[in-house]
């Protein structure tokens, strides 16, 4: 379904909705209401089941209102069991967004079978529609459950991909295009209107709106946070190295010039608000400005595109082959412990000179490292850095796997051992700056250099301790260490 | 002092400090002698050079087209009101960038001078020159009225 068909889609409901109020007086209406409330129903019951996995505290609002509205209800008595939960989780972990969410999650696990007959039936044929500026205002002002640092200022990703802000996360959304953009165009007497909520929108550069979400890949629960930024097109080079459009977009907007966009960003963070992370790819567009009107967002879930796809994960960074140990658990256990220690010796050492977060609880199969507002030994002085390092390790069969069976972060039954580190950055050149900002690419590739040669001491020096053999292979042309682990 | 002396005085100070600290701004700003980003540089350099710049061209423009009459004369003020506006602008530049460099060697957010607090330094500065040394370069640089002449 393209945008134009959605946007006949909305035509006709519009058409449906107006066609009714104007025939009100003629005809029997008694059987509107009914009608309105199962419509309001299954809304209420995909937006729930959009949220229970992904920003929790905006489902439990979802599920209250539902209780308040249909308290007898079918579904009741499912949302019933998840709203005690979910207040069970808050008063054990009131001030840990990451546990409550784990804690929903293993509470949701142990009870499918409440779960497999909650909302069947209801939950096709809707057509949600979300004003994406009115949605990003409810976030902002809502009571904000982490408070994030003021001094971290993320660029948007470069080019942004304009979809929902966690599309990538979202089965829906990736793989079955449940989610369009539509254009509208502001009309004169609300423009002044729509500029001061967007300049607003504007004064306010921080993270906001933390949330959490379950990795797609390795059911992980991770914290992530939004950021709003004004793309002035005019600045960069050509639109294409600054945004990705949806195809309808640049039909419906033909010749005209864009000269911004607001777009609303995501970026993964740690417990303390600190960003672990690059931003998200994919960016939701809030507003666009061409050289002849301004436009608000649509953003339009189609409830009845289901995914069906599969896909595969695709690693090259394999370090261990374990593959000879006949209990691979504890071999797993052993090697990596072993790893790790020499990631926390060689990381901590200059010019890395970081700490491992042990303040923080990790999810299985990360390791994060850090530090916050302190000089940089990598650049030197005057610079000073707040930085991240998430160290994730994935059990996996081989290189390319089937999505189905996952990213095998933290797996201790497949034979290799595979590495990835994300790296963050921010740095300013005094310590006391107001503001931390994005490495340069300049910058950013001295930090590679040395987190790269951190990671291949480390492993060097972990496989010698293990008594491994460090062997070359070469994968699409590039080759790689890995420590080959003996028989024991 | 004479009005010779106060010429040649405030003439070399407005020269030296105008290339000193624009030169200074302009270089080095993101290295360990100027520790703010360059676009925070900028922002120093438009506070601060067009006033000075201003104070310069009233002067040279004076030595260039006026002999003075009278330059042997003594000046009827103390010599701290022409000279100690100028000197505790040096001073208090000198202890701010001190106190940055040195902080920020030591990453110290207790002693080092933020970026912001170093753009509002610098304003105090030209505003002690505006309200001092800048009336005392309107008199002794002022150009003589020329009567008109009727055609």
């Amino acid at each position: 379904m393209g945008i134009k068909d959605i946007i006949n889609t909305i035509a006709i409901v519009f058409f449906t909705l107006s066609v009714f109020g104007q025939s009100e007086s003629n005809v029997d209406t008694s059987k509107l209401p009914s009608i309105q409330t199962e419509q309001q129903k299954s809304e209420l019951l995909i937006r729930f089941s959009l949220h229970e996995d992904w920003d929790i505290n905006i489902g439990y609002e979802i599920a209250k209102e539902y209780l308040q509205r249909y308290p007898t209800d079918d579904n009741a008595k499912y949302l019933k069991l998840w709203v005690k939960a979910f207040e069970e989780g808050s008063s054990k972990f009131p001030n840990n967004l990451y546990k409550k969410a784990e804690y929903m999650s293993r509470w949701k696990n142990d009870n499918w079978e409440a779960r497999s007959n909650f909302g069947r039936r209801k939950m096709t044929g809707i057509i949600l529609t979300t004003n994406v500026l009115d949605d990003v205002e409810n976030r902002l002002n809502r009571r904000q459950s982490i408070d994030t640092p003021k001094d971290i200022i993320p660029n948007p990703p470069k080019p942004a991909y304009l979809a929902p802000v966690d599309c990538l996360d979202t089965e829906n959304c990736y793989n079955a295009n449940a989610y369009s953009l539509a254009l509208k165009l502001v009309e004169n007497d609300r423009l002044k209107e729509i500029e001061k909520r967007l300049n607003n929108l504007r004064e306010n550069p921080y993270l906001f709106g933390c949330y959490d979400i379950q990795d797609i890949g390795d059911k992980n629960i991770e914290l992530r946070c939004r950021y709003v930024r004004e793309i002035d097109i005019n600045e960069s080079k050509t639109i294409d190295e600054t945004l990705k459009l949806p195809k309808a977009w640049k039909e419906q907007l033909k010749d005209q010039q864009i000269q911004k966009v607001w777009l609303e960003n995501g970026i993964r963070i740690d417990l303390t608000g600190t960003p672990l992370e690059k931003p998200l790819l994919t960016s939701r567009p809030i507003a666009l400005q061409t050289n002849t009107g301004t436009y608000v967002v649509l953003e339009i879930f189609n409830s009845d595109i289901q995914s069906h796809a599969g896909h595969v994960t695709s690693f090259k960074n394999k370090i261990f082959d374990i593959s000879q140990c006949s209990n691979k658990e504890a071999c797993v256990n052993q090697v990596m412990s072993k790893f790790l220690e020499k990631i926390e010796a060689y990381f901590t050492k200059t010019p890395l000179s970081v700490r491992v977060l042990n303040n923080q609880e990790f999810p299985a199969g990360e390791y994060w490292l850090g530090k916050e507002r302190v000089r940089s030994d990598v650049l030197g002085l005057p610079w000073h850095e707040i930085s991240r390092y998430t160290v994730k390790w994935y059990g996996r069969d081989a290189d390319v796997t089937l999505f189905d069976s996952g990213t095998g972060k933290g797996s201790k039954s497949r034979p290799y051992i595979y590495l990835m580190v994300d790296q963050t950055y921010w740095v300013a050149p005094n310590v006391s700056s107001r503001t931390y900002k994005d490495a340069t690419s300049e910058q950013e590739s001295r930090y590679v250099t040395s987190v790269n040669t951190a990671v291949r001491q480390a492993l060097a020096e972990a496989c010698r301790d293990l008594n491994g053999n460090m062997v070359n292979e070469v994968v699409d042309n590039q080759a790689r260490n890995v420590c080959v682990i003996p028989r024991r | 002092m004479k009005v010779k002396d106060v010429r040649n005085w405030l003439g070399i100070y407005f020269l030296i400090i105008t290339g000193i600290l624009g030169t200074y701004v302009l270089l080095f700003g993101e290295t360990v002698l100027l520790p703010v980003s360059k676009q925070e540089a900028m922002d120093v350099f438009q506070i601060v050079i067009p006033v000075l710049i201003g104070q310069l061209t009233i002067i040279f423009r004076w030595f260039a087209g006026f002999e003075a009459e009278n330059t042997e004369a003594s000046i009827n003020m103390p010599t701290w009101v022409i000279k100690g506006p100028p000197l505790l602008v040096v001073g208090i530049l000198i202890i701010t960038v001190t106190l940055m460099v040195v902080g920020n060697m030591f990453s110290s957010l207790q002693w080092t001078i933020s970026p912001d607090q170093f753009k509002v330094i610098v304003t105090f500065c030209v505003s002690i020159l505006n309200a001092t040394t800048i009336f005392i370069i309107g008199r002794y640089f002022k150009m003589p009225q020329v009567d008109k002449q009727e055609n």
